[in-house]
């Protein structure tokens, strides 16, 4: 369980987040929603200890999350972030076991995971492939998988910055349906999504985040209606079903 | 082609460069009569050898240097001497040696190359500040920092010419150059002080490194101290390159032809890629070496026209490859 408490955070006199206090639970999967520039991966950041809030403290399991080693917080937590910038020809199984980096395995042990986590993303035949000359969804699909990798037996939260935004239908269901499977094995994990349907199907809790503050932070149910996304987003939203999930297509 | 075969490939290269670099020359030499009190004993022990080690690490130091500044940077065309940390190393040498005179052999001949680490650690820092923006590292900056920190310190070594005595000035002109000419034993030890910690210690950041080029954010969050890798990258790097700056001067382009042409072969994984580099650079510049030898024979080229000769035209049909990659993009 990932705690954070009266967080606020101001760069170059800019309130990036304010007095946000928000709860991850272990095994359930929090969608975060919002508008472009509403503080999404600044969050997402804070929650991973990438940087340290100006104010109010992050905590996973009573423990400061920026006073964790990092070699061990490496192995507590792992995150997909939007910029991947490498450049250079790494063949697509060296990506994915880069991110065994942190569990130490042993060879034998490092081939399997690794051939295991190309497999859950159907990447067996893009495995010798050089990385670089990959389309953009494929790129996504091997850094998601190389992420994925990274969660070990220890591992306690996930946190994935829009993973699905250039992966086709087919792979959008397949990454729903692993991250639900990390969930169930009691990792807390954080999403971001523009998707309202994906977020809709696969979320327990959704968290609105406007201008840096947490608007509203509850069940599907509740928090997504089409009156509150509209007003999230500043551009109407229609539900057009709700069962077993809401639907919702944007105009009136 | 696989790792392997690239192994066995730069054995079997370095072996026979070291036989034609301790052959060739002006003297021919027996290779049985160097235990003899001949001359051409003299010269095997006075002047081929310590060349040849010079040259073995020289070309070594630069390799794999160049190598891990790229990745530092991650960026293929980050080579210490285009983004001016071999002329800010040389800068800072020829400055001591001119200000200092023959005082500049104090200390066991340790002033030059200590003055060059000097001006190697400044540079790598003031490229790594200026190159870095809000996207990461910029090559664009990268590479115009390295123009006008070439230009200063030609400019710098130029000026140090003026006010140079006759010796001095000999000196320095070798160095704007790069040779392989100042090849002593005495220096050869304190090359070798330097450059093992760089030759021991590169290596055994492969994967660091490796977890750099994902990006820092991605290093940091799969485990990796990156402020502390990337403090011991850079005075390694400038370790490695002040040290042979201070003893050979500027010989370019071998830290970026070198690791390209590794990369080329086994792909970039820096484990495999820094070793490999070390081993080729040490090979190739043993080879522009004789090169520079044998062509205005019994004269010789300075190494640094060879290096540059061929690395240029490398490094345009890099940057054509680069512009033709982004083209498709």
């Amino acid at each position: 369980m990932l705690k954070l408490s009266e967080v606020c955070l101001t760069r170059n006199s800019n309130h990036l987040l304010t007095d946000i206090s928000l709860t991850l639970p272990a095994g359930e999967i929090t969608v975060l929603l919002g508008p472009n520039g509403a503080g999404k991966s600044t969050l997402l950041g804070l929650l991973a200890g990438l940087q340290s809030p100006d104010s109010g403290c992050v905590h996973l399991k009573q423990q400061s999350i920026s006073e964790i080693d990092p070699p061990l917080r490496a192995r507590f937590l792992a995150m997909y972030t939007q910029q991947q910038p490498l450049n250079f020809p790494f063949r697509v199984a060296e990506v994915v076991a880069l991110g065994c980096y942190p569990l130490m395995l042993s060879p034998d042990l490092l081939a399997s995971r690794v051939a295991a986590c190309l497999a859950q993303f159907e990447l067996q035949a893009l495995a010798q492939r050089d990385y670089t000359s990959l389309s953009g969804g494929e790129q996504q699909r091997v850094q998601v998988a190389r992420v994925l990798a990274q969660v070990g037996a220890e591992c306690q939260v996930l946190l994935l910055d829009e993973p699905v935004s250039e992966m086709d239908l087919k792979y959008q269901q397949l990454l729903l349906q692993h991250i639900r499977a990390v969930a169930d094995s009691g990792v807390a994990v954080c999403c971001v999504l523009h998707d309202l349907n994906l977020a809709a199907q696969v979320a327990d809790q959704v968290v609105l985040l406007q201008q840096g503050e947490v608007i509203e932070v509850g069940a599907v149910a509740t928090v997504m209606t089409a009156a509150k996304l509209s007003q999230l987003y500043g551009a109407a939203v229609t539900q057009v079903v709700s069962d077993p999930w809401p639907v919702f297509v944007s105009g009136p | 082609m696989s790792h392997r075969k690239a192994v066995w490939g730069i054995g079997c290269l370095l072996p026979l460069m070291i036989l034609l670099s301790l052959l060739i020359g002006p003297t021919s030499l027996d290779l049985t009569t160097i235990f003899d009190d001949s001359v051409a004993s003299q010269v095997f022990w006075q002047l081929r050898l310590p060349r040849l080690l010079l040259t073995l690490l020289a070309g070594g130091v630069l390799a794999i240097t160049g190598a891990a500044a790229q990745s530092l940077f991650r960026n293929p065309l980050a080579d210490p001497g285009l983004i001016g940390i071999s002329a800010g190393a040389a800068l800072s040498a020829g400055i001591m040696m001119v200000l200092l005179g023959s005082s500049v052999y104090w200390l066991g001949g340790l002033m030059l190359p200590l003055a060059a680490f000097g001006g190697g650690v400044l540079t790598t820092l003031l490229v790594a500040r200026l190159s870095l923006t809000m996207q990461g590292v910029s090559v664009t900056n990268m590479l115009l920092c390295g123009i006008a920190i070439n230009a200063i310190a030609l400019a710098g070594l130029g000026g140090l010419k003026y006010m140079a005595a006759d010796q001095q000035l000999r000196q320095l002109s070798f160095w704007m150059l790069g040779s392989l000419n100042h090849s002593r034993w005495q220096d050869l030890l304190v090359l070798l002080m330097a450059v093992v910690p760089v030759l021991w210690l590169l290596p055994r950041y492969g994967q660091k490194l490796n977890l750099l080029l994902l990006g820092e954010q991605q290093a940091s969050l799969l485990g990796l101290d990156v402020m502390r890798c990337k403090r011991v990258m850079i005075l390694l790097i400038a370790l490695g390159v002040g040290a042979v700056v201070a003893l050979t001067g500027i010989i370019g382009f071998i830290g970026l032809i070198v690791p390209h042409l590794v990369r080329l072969m086994i792909g970039p994984d820096n484990r495999r890629l820094l070793p490999l580099s070390a081993l080729l650079g040490a090979a190739l510049l043993t080879f522009a070496d004789i090169i520079s030898r044998i062509l205005v024979s019994p004269a010789e080229l300075p190494v640094g026209i060879v290096t540059a000769l061929v690395g240029g035209p490398f490094f345009l049909l890099l940057l054509t490859r680069r512009q033709r990659e982004l083209r498709v993009c």
